[in-house]
Formats: C-alpha cells, sequence, structure tokens
C-alpha cells in the first residue's frame, strides 16, 4: 500500500496529468476573474481562506479549491521526488546537475509553505487615515497621520509621496515615514502607503499587515533562484 | 615509344564480357608476364576493376600494336574474337594521356567522383613497379595520373557530394548527430557494401564498433578487422539500446527487427536518436519504424535517391575537372616531346656547334694572322673531333630501343641539355 | 526619434527579406548583407532606446510600445551571441521575421512617454523587466531553433534532401542549443517573477495577488518546468521538445501582448 502510493508520486505520468490539470484550472480562473470583477475585487484585501470562508460561492470560486488540492498534490510528488533523488549517489562531477533540480524543489516546496502560512493566519487591513486623525489598529494599537506631502519631478508629475505615521500599542510609540514602495515594518505589523491625496484635505490609504507566510516565501524563492541558476552553470559546463 | 591504351568499361561492354576479361587473381600476374613478351612491348600495367579492364602499354608503333592487343586479350582470355569487336577501345599517343587522366580523376567512373578508382589504379601500379613490368615513361605518367587525380579531388568538390550509397550514408550521419567520434556503431550481418559503409564511418570518426553475424566466428573476423566488438547474433536487439548507428545486411529472407522491437529499445535509451541503414535486399528492418520518433530509416532505394541527386550537382563539378584534366594532359606532353629522341640528337649537335665555334673564334683570336687555308685545316680537325665524340650517344639514341627513355634523360643531365621537364 | 525607431524597423525588415532570399539562394554575400543589415538596425534601435531612456528618465519598458520593442532588442542581441558562439548557419532567416513582426507590433501601439507613478520608480523596474525580458529572448530564441529543427526533421524523415537540407545544421546541434536556451531562459524567468513578488511586496503589501500577469506567468513558469521535466525525467527529445518550446513560446507572446491587451491588471503600465 505504501509502496503503491510512493510509486504513484514518482510516477511521471501522474505527474504530468496533474499539471495538465493545474494549467487547465489556472486558465479557468484566469477567465473568471475578468468576468465576475465585482465579486473577485476584495479577494486581494483579505487572507486567502479567510476570504474562501466569507464569500464563499462555490460556483464561482471552486477552481480556487481545485488548484490548493492539486498544488497539495505537488508538494507531496515534489517531497517524494527529492527524496528519491537524494538517495541516490552521483559523481562528484554530476553533483550540481544532478543536486540542482532538488534544490529548486526545496525553494517551491518553502514558497508553498509561505503562501499556506499567509493565506491561513495573515491580516491585512487597509486604514483610509486623515490629519491629526487616530484610527485603531483591529488587531491592537493605533495609527495617525501626522504630515502628507508629495515631490514633483522637473516636469511637474508625481514623483514621490512621503507621509508621517504615528504608531501606538502599549508602551511602545514611534514616528516613521511611509513612502510609496518603501514599506516599514514596526513591532508584528507591516506597513504599507498605498495612496495620499492633499486636496481637499490631507489623508493616506495605508495598509496594515501581518503575514507570517513571508519570510518563507522570501526564503524560498532565494533558494529557487540559486537552485535554477545552478542547474543552468552546471548545464553549461558539462 | 608511345603509350597505346587497350580496354573496355561499363559504357561499351556488359558485365558478361567484362567478367570473362578481368585479370583477378593469378591472372594478373601471368598476364602481365605474357604482356611482356609481346613484340614492340616494352611496359605495361593491367587496370582490372569491377567497372573497367584496361591495359597501358608503351609500345614501339601504336598502329601495329592494336591487332596484336585483340589477339593478345582474346586468346587470354579464351574468347572469340568477333565477341570483343565492339566492346574494345583503344588510345594512342594523346588520347591515350587524357583517357588515364580522366579516369583517374573519376571522370569516366560509372558514378562520377567515387574514390574508389584511384585507389584502384595506385594498387595497379604498385603490382606492376613490383613486377618490374614499367619503364621510365609508363611510371612517369602514372604519378602524373595520380597527382592530377589528387588535384582535380581539391580544386573541385566533385567528391564532397555522396559519392557512393556508402558514402551517402555518412553524409546523412552527419546531418543527423553532431560529432561521430562519440557515437556508436553497429554492423547488422555482413556484405560488401556494407563493410565499405562501416570504413567510410570509421574514417570519419566513429570508433565504437560492434559487430553481429549470424555466423559468430564471422563477425568476430570482421570484427577484429574494424578494431570493433563481436556481439552474437540473438542479443543484438539488447545491445541497440547503446547503438547509435546501425548498418543492417543480413541476406535473411524477412524483417530482423520490427516496430515493436525499436518502439521499446527507444524507451530505453530516453529517445535519443538513431540512425538504421538497410542496404539489405530484402529489406531486413520494417519500415514502420520510420513513424518512430527520434529513428531514421533509409533504405538501399532512399541511398540511391541521394546519389542521383547529388550526381547533379557534380556533373557541374565535373566540367571544371575536365579543364583541369586538360591542362595536365597538355603539360604532360609538352614532357613527353622532350623524351623523343630526335630534339635531343639535334640539341646535342647544337651544343656541340656552339662550343666549337666558341673554341675557334677564341683560338683564332689568340694566334692571329692565319690565312685562310690554316684556318679551314684548323676548323677541319676540329669537326672531326666533335663529331667522333658525338657519334656513339647519337648511334645509341637511334638504335637501342630498349635503353632510349632512361639514356634520353642520362644525356640530357650529362650535356646539360634542358627540356620542358618539369619538377 | 521616431525617424530613428521606423530606420531600425526598416533595416530589419530588410534583413527579413534578404534572409528570406537566402532560404532559397544562399551566398557568402547573402549572409554578409543580412548581418550587416540586422547589425546596422540593431545599432539603431540601440541609440533609440538610450534616447528614450535619457528623455524619461527610467529604462523605457513602461509601455507596451516600449516593451516590445525592447523585446526584439533582446531577441537580436541574443541572435548575435548565438550566431557568434554556435554559427549555425540559417539562424537569421528564421530569427528575423520574428524581429520583424515584433517590431511591426510595436510600431502601431501608441508612444508617447507618459508620466510614471511613483509606484513604478523603483529599481525593481530595471532588474525586474530585464530579468524577463532576457528570458523571454530566450524563449523566443528556443523556439525558432525548435522550428529550425522542425523543418531539418521533416526532410530527414521525408527523405527530401534538398540544398536547404544541405545548409541546415544537424539535428543534435539544434536540439542541444534548444535545451541550453531554455536552462537560460528559465532561471532568468524564475528570477523575473521572484524580484517582481518583492516588488509587489514592497509595493502593496503582499507579493502575489494573483492579477492576470501573475498568473500567466506562473503558467508560462509551469511549461518550462514542464519541458525541463520532459527532457529531464521522460526523454522528450528533439521532435516533441521543439514542440513544447514553440507551445511556450506561444504562452510567452501571450502572457505579453495578450494579457496587457485584453486583461487588465497591474502591469496596464498606465493607470
Amino acid at each position: 500500500m505504501f509502496r503503491g502510493v510512493y510509486r504513484f508520486l514518482l510516477s511521471v505520468k501522474t505527474v504530468i496529468l496533474f499539471y495538465l490539470l493545474f494549467i487547465l484550472t489556472a486558465l479557468i480562473g484566469s477567465v473568471k476573474i475578468p468576468a465576475n470583477l465585482a465579486f473577485f475585487s476584495g479577494i486581494d484585501d483579505t487572507p486567502l481562506f479567510r476570504w474562501l470562508a466569507e464569500n464563499g460561492k462555490p460556483s464561482l470560486t471552486w477552481w480556487i479549491y481545485a488548484l490548493i488540492i492539486i498544488l497539495a498534490f505537488f508538494a507531496l510528488s515534489t517531497i517524494v521526488c527529492t527524496i528519491d533523488a537524494l538517495l541516490k549517489r552521483y559523481p562528484r562531477r554530476m553533483l550540481l546537475l544532478k543536486l540542482s533540480p532538488q534544490v529548486m524543489h526545496l525553494g517551491v516546496l518553502f514558497i508553498m509553505l509561505g503562501h499556506l502560512l499567509t493565506a491561513s493566519t495573515g491580516m491585512r487591513e487597509d486604514i483610509l487615515l486623515q490629519t491629526g486623525e487616530m484610527k485603531e489598529i483591529p488587531a491592537g494599537g493605533t495609527l495617525a497621520l501626522k504630515d502628507v506631502s508629495v515631490r514633483k519631478d522637473r516636469f511637474g508629475y508625481d514623483a514621490d509621496w512621503i507621509t508621517k505615521i504615528e504608531y501606538k500599542d502599549g508602551d511602545t510609540r514611534e514616528e516613521f515615514i511611509l513612502r510609496p514602495v518603501r514599506p516599514a515594518r514596526k513591532g508584528r505589523y507591516g506597513f504599507f502607503f498605498r495612496s495620499a491625496s492633499t486636496e481637499p484635505e490631507m489623508n493616506a490609504l495605508i495598509r496594515v499587515t501581518i503575514d507570517n507566510g513571508a519570510p518563507w516565501a522570501l526564503l524560498g524563492g532565494t533558494i529557487l533562484c540559486f537552485g535554477s541558476v545552478g542547474f543552468a552553470v552546471a548545464r553549461f559546463r558539462g | 615509344m608511345k603509350l597505346l591504351v587497350t580496354g573496355l568499361n561499363h559504357k561499351t561492354a556488359p558485365v558478361e564480357v567484362r567478367e570473362r576479361l578481368a585479370f583477378d587473381g593469378p591472372k594478373l600476374e601471368s598476364g602481365i608476364e605474357a604482356l611482356l613478351r609481346l613484340d614492340g612491348v616494352s611496359g605495361g600495367v593491367i587496370l582490372s576493376t569491377c567497372n573497367r579492364v584496361e591495359v597501358y602499354l608503351t609500345v614501339q608503333d601504336p598502329e601495329r600494336s592494336i591487332p596484336l592487343m585483340k589477339r593478345f586479350l582474346s586468346e587470354f582470355h579464351s574468347i572469340k574474337p568477333e565477341s570483343l569487336e565492339d566492346a574494345l577501345y583503344f588510345y594512342s599517343g594523346s588520347e591515350g594521356v587524357r583517357h588515364l587522366f580522366r579516369v583517374a580523376s573519376s571522370l569516366d567512373s560509372m558514378v562520377v567522383g567515387e574514390p574508389q578508382i584511384l585507389g584502384q589504379l595506385k594498387d595497379a601500379f604498385d603490382f606492376a613497379l613490383r613486377k618490374k613490368a614499367t619503364d621510365v615513361y609508363l611510371n612517369k605518367l602514372m604519378k602524373k595520373a595520380i597527382s592530377v587525380a589528387k588535384r582535380v579531388r581539391t580544386e573541385t568538390r566533385i567528391a564532397e557530394n555522396a559519392v557512393s550509397i556508402s558514402y551517402a550514408a555518412v553524409e546523412l550521419a552527419k546531418k543527423i548527430f553532431a560529432d561521430l567520434e562519440t557515437k556508436t556503431f553497429m554492423l547488422l550481418g555482413a556484405g560488401e557494401m556494407a563493410e565499405l559503409a562501416v570504413r567510410h564511418l570509421i574514417t570519419n570518426g566513429v570508433r565504437d564498433v560492434r559487430v553481429a553475424n549470424r555466423t559468430y566466428e564471422r563477425g568476430v573476423e570482421l570484427a577484429r578487422e574494424f578494431c570493433g566488438r563481436a556481439v552474437r547474433f540473438e542479443e543484438f536487439k539488447d545491445e541497440l539500446v547503446n547503438t547509435d548507428i546501425i548498418i543492417c545486411s543480413t541476406g535473411a529472407p524477412d524483417y530482423v527487427l520490427f516496430k515493436s522491437d525499436m518502439k521499446r529499445i527507444m524507451k530505453e535509451r530516453k529517445n535519443r536518436s538513431v540512425f538504421i541503414i538497410d542496404i539489405s535486399v530484402p529489406r531486413n528492418v520494417d519500415p514502420a519504424i520510420n513513424e518512430l520518433d527520434n529513428v531514421y530509416l533509409y533504405d538501399v532505394d532512399d541511398l540511391q535517391e541521394v546519389v542521383d541527386s547529388n550526381m547533379l550537382e557534380r556533373r557541374k563539378e565535373a566540367e571544371k575537372a575536365e579543364a583541369i584534366v586538360e591542362e595536365e594532359v597538355e603539360k604532360f606532353l609538352r614532357w613527353e616531346t622532350s623524351l623523343d629522341a630526335v630534339p635531343v640528337i639535334v640539341a646535342l649537335r647544337q651544343r656541340a656547334e656552339e662550343i666549337k665555334s666558341e673554341e675557334l673564334k677564341r683560338l683564332f683570336n689568340r694566334l692571329g694572322g692565319l690565312d685562310e687555308r690554316q684556318k679551314r685545316l684548323i676548323e677541319t680537325s676540329f669537326t672531326a673531333v666533335v663529331n667522333r665524340l658525338i657519334h656513339p650517344p647519337t648511334v645509341a639514341l637511334k638504335e637501342d630501343a630498349e635503353a632510349r627513355d632512361s639514356l634520353i634523360v642520362l644525356i640530357r643531365r650529362l650535356y646539360g641539355i634542358n627540356g620542358d621537364e618539369e619538377e | 526619434m521616431v525617424i530613428l525607431f521606423e530606420l531600425a524597423l526598416t533595416f530589419y525588415f530588410a534583413a527579413t527579406i534578404v534572409g528570406v532570399v537566402e532560404l532559397f539562394r544562399s551566398s557568402k554575400a547573402t549572409t554578409r548583407m543580412m548581418m550587416g543589415l540586422a547589425a546596422l538596425g540593431f545599432l539603431i534601435h540601440t541609440v533609440n532606446i538610450i534616447l528614450r531612456y535619457v528623455l524619461s528618465n527610467h529604462l523605457p519598458i513602461t509601455n507596451l510600445h516600449e516593451a516590445s520593442s525592447f523585446f526584439a532588442w533582446s531577441i537580436v542581441l541574443l541572435f548575435f551571441y548565438v550566431e557568434y558562439r554556435y554559427r549555425i548557419g540559417l539562424l537569421g532567416s528564421f530569427i528575423m521575421p520574428v524581429v520583424f513582426l515584433i517590431m511591426l507590433s510595436s510600431s502601431i501601439l501608441p508612444r508617447e512617454i507618459k508620466p510614471l507613478s511613483p509606484v513604478l520608480q523603483s529599481y525593481w523596474l530595471g532588474i525586474h523587466t530585464t530579468l524577463a525580458f532576457i528570458g523571454d529572448a530566450a524563449f523566443a530564441m528556443a523556439a525558432v531553433i525548435g522550428v529550425m529543427y522542425l523543418v531539418q526533421e521533416h526532410f530527414l524523415k521525408r527523405k527530401q534532401l534538398g540544398s536547404l537540407f544541405q545548409r541546415l545544421p544537424n539535428l543534435q546541434i539544434l536540439d542541444e542549443i534548444n535545451y541550453r536556451l531554455i536552462t537560460i531562459g528559465f532561471p532568468l524567468l524564475t528570477l523575473a517573477i521572484i524580484t517582481g513578488a518583492l516588488w509587489a511586496e514592497s509595493a502593496w503589501g503582499s507579493y502575489w495577488r494573483w492579477d492576470p500577469k501573475e498568473v500567466w506567468s506562473l503558467i508560462t513558469w509551469f511549461i518550462y518546468v514542464f519541458v525541463l521535466h520532459a527532457r529531464l525525467r521522460v526523454g522528450w527529445k528533439g521532435k516533441k521538445a521543439a514542440y513544447l518550446s514553440i507551445i511556450g513560446f506561444a504562452v510567452v507572446l501571450f502572457t505579453f501582448f495578450g494579457v496587457n491587451l485584453l486583461l487588465k491588471g497591474m502591469h496596464t503600465f498606465v493607470r
């Protein structure tokens, strides 16, 4: 029984079948989202699992479940293949060529783990602040907008937004600057600049997140990069 | 001394006649010996291949030797002279030189540009040399013919396109594989054409050779010849997993390799390309195998088509080759005239006259005041000395037909008379 | 500046024509002429890109016109490299039409330089897009080599051994280069996706948003993962690998043009 499952997961044919299933399901998804844009618009604002639990319309979201199941299979199969490959011995010259695919597998596994954590335990809130106003973060602590300014480039277009934010949680009190693509990490939260305006009044839309998966995904991405570059190097050397 | 070429080839005689006229095995040796005994013959080379039988002779008088040759050939091979009448051709002098150069350059071959004829000509010449059947003239002629053939080969692309079936097979292999050095090869069965193809492959870098033959001993023998390894015929399919090029020529009445076999083999070798050449008739490899991915099957007809299409290309190159041959024939003829006795005698006399008049002039100047009679006496005496010195070589050149060629060379060197001789 | 682009396009067109002529009657002169025209076009193209960079102060790949122009430029760059490294005959005759078509579609797209939203004004823009474009160029080249493989394979199977067959390189080298290009393209695509995720994370607080471009990039990535597994594990060499690399490139093209034109998302450049 165990051997049978092992064989099944190791079999190239099963993997190919799942590949095709995955591509097909993803295709359906990429058509469904733009067709029901209103329904899916919130998908980005809350962790995936919570969003699914709250907005469960199986007729529109079944493909997401299917993708999760297929990905789970891939994770299993990848683990089995990696173990299988690592158990074999290779001559030293072939080591990089034979091991780099397994390194890539490891990277993919970490990314999947990260995604799982993000989807299940994360938090994501967009908070609209006006200057002087203080708002509560649902998971604890408060946020206030101190100042908003715009830097223009030589053509007169917006080049940068600078928002001064104050974050308080119990005894801790921090003031920091938030700009586009320059997030800040304070306590257990990540803070991100989303948008801001100075007219008619100064306000800013700030995203607050708890993302336990991100570090894992970052680690996985790094490992994947090293693995794929190592593979290319090994192929060209051989 | 004149050149006389007597012979027949694939254009003038059917294979039945060519076969009967062939000088093969012991016939070659006795044939050459008999030729040299003929009247007026001073040297001979016999070229005998499956497409042509030709006798190259140096004779005193070609016109007189032609009927002699006809009689000799019919008697030696016991064929009625009438059956040879239409088949035989005769070329003498410049015609003969041109013919030889064209033969050596593979312009007269059935497959124009095929390289084997040059080797066959070299062998024929070597054999005659060993039998001491050649003279100075024939030696020079044969060496020239070989160098002309080499020039044609390097300066034209006549031999580049697949010249024979075996060559076409190698060319195809080079379009499938990047480097033949790392490829493995198997000969299935035997047969002359197959062996030729193997040799071509080996000269093109294939190193790993296996031979599978129905009779294992023959396989071992062949394998030794190609520095390869013999495989039992029953096991050849297992070996195919690691074989990239296969030549099949077993003479079996039916297929020995089926599509289902090959399908399994391709799976085992992870679809690495395979090139199969089936030159057996009837075919030994199931033609349906060509439908499989990464398997390329060519039978003898396919290869023949490649050869035919290349033939057209080669015809253009042949024109270039003809021009080279013509140029070389002219060069050779210029050398040949320098071998003639009369010009040597004339030149010798001229040289002697030059020396005589130079010396006389100097003597008259130093003595001074000589009258006409004295001058005439001295001159007469000088003339006598010169004539007596020149006489013996002149006579030798005129009369000693046997040694004339070498004498001419000798005299030219001794007296510093330069002809058109190159090299 | 407009003139420079049209000029490059014209030279590429001329190179394409000469390249097609070369398929039927090649000589040293036609080969040299094709390479010369392509090189001249490339030079002008490069100047055009640099000029746009100076004028807009960021890498000129922020609208579809610039992006496809840059894509074509990367393919030509890679073409010169492969030509220099492997010297396989007739590659230009197959690649230049692709370059010309991409340039042509670029020429009909709007060209004005629009202000860049602050989110896009990041060093990630250069890293992420350059990686993606060079990767895509490698996939384009792999597909073209795949086409050459299929042509040559067709000749060998059907036993049509004409002069085109004589001049095309051997199957093994085509297959090997196809494989190599995919092994270059794959890490580049992987790095592009991961740098994209990092950029998204710092810009929007989530590294993956399932926007159409991301989904299609992932599909592309999965196809090349499939190509590599098929080669390594199943032994799909030659013909099947060639077909796969062509399918892969078709998906790359859809991700590149189709997603931008048909589906909306983060990567529509200007919002």
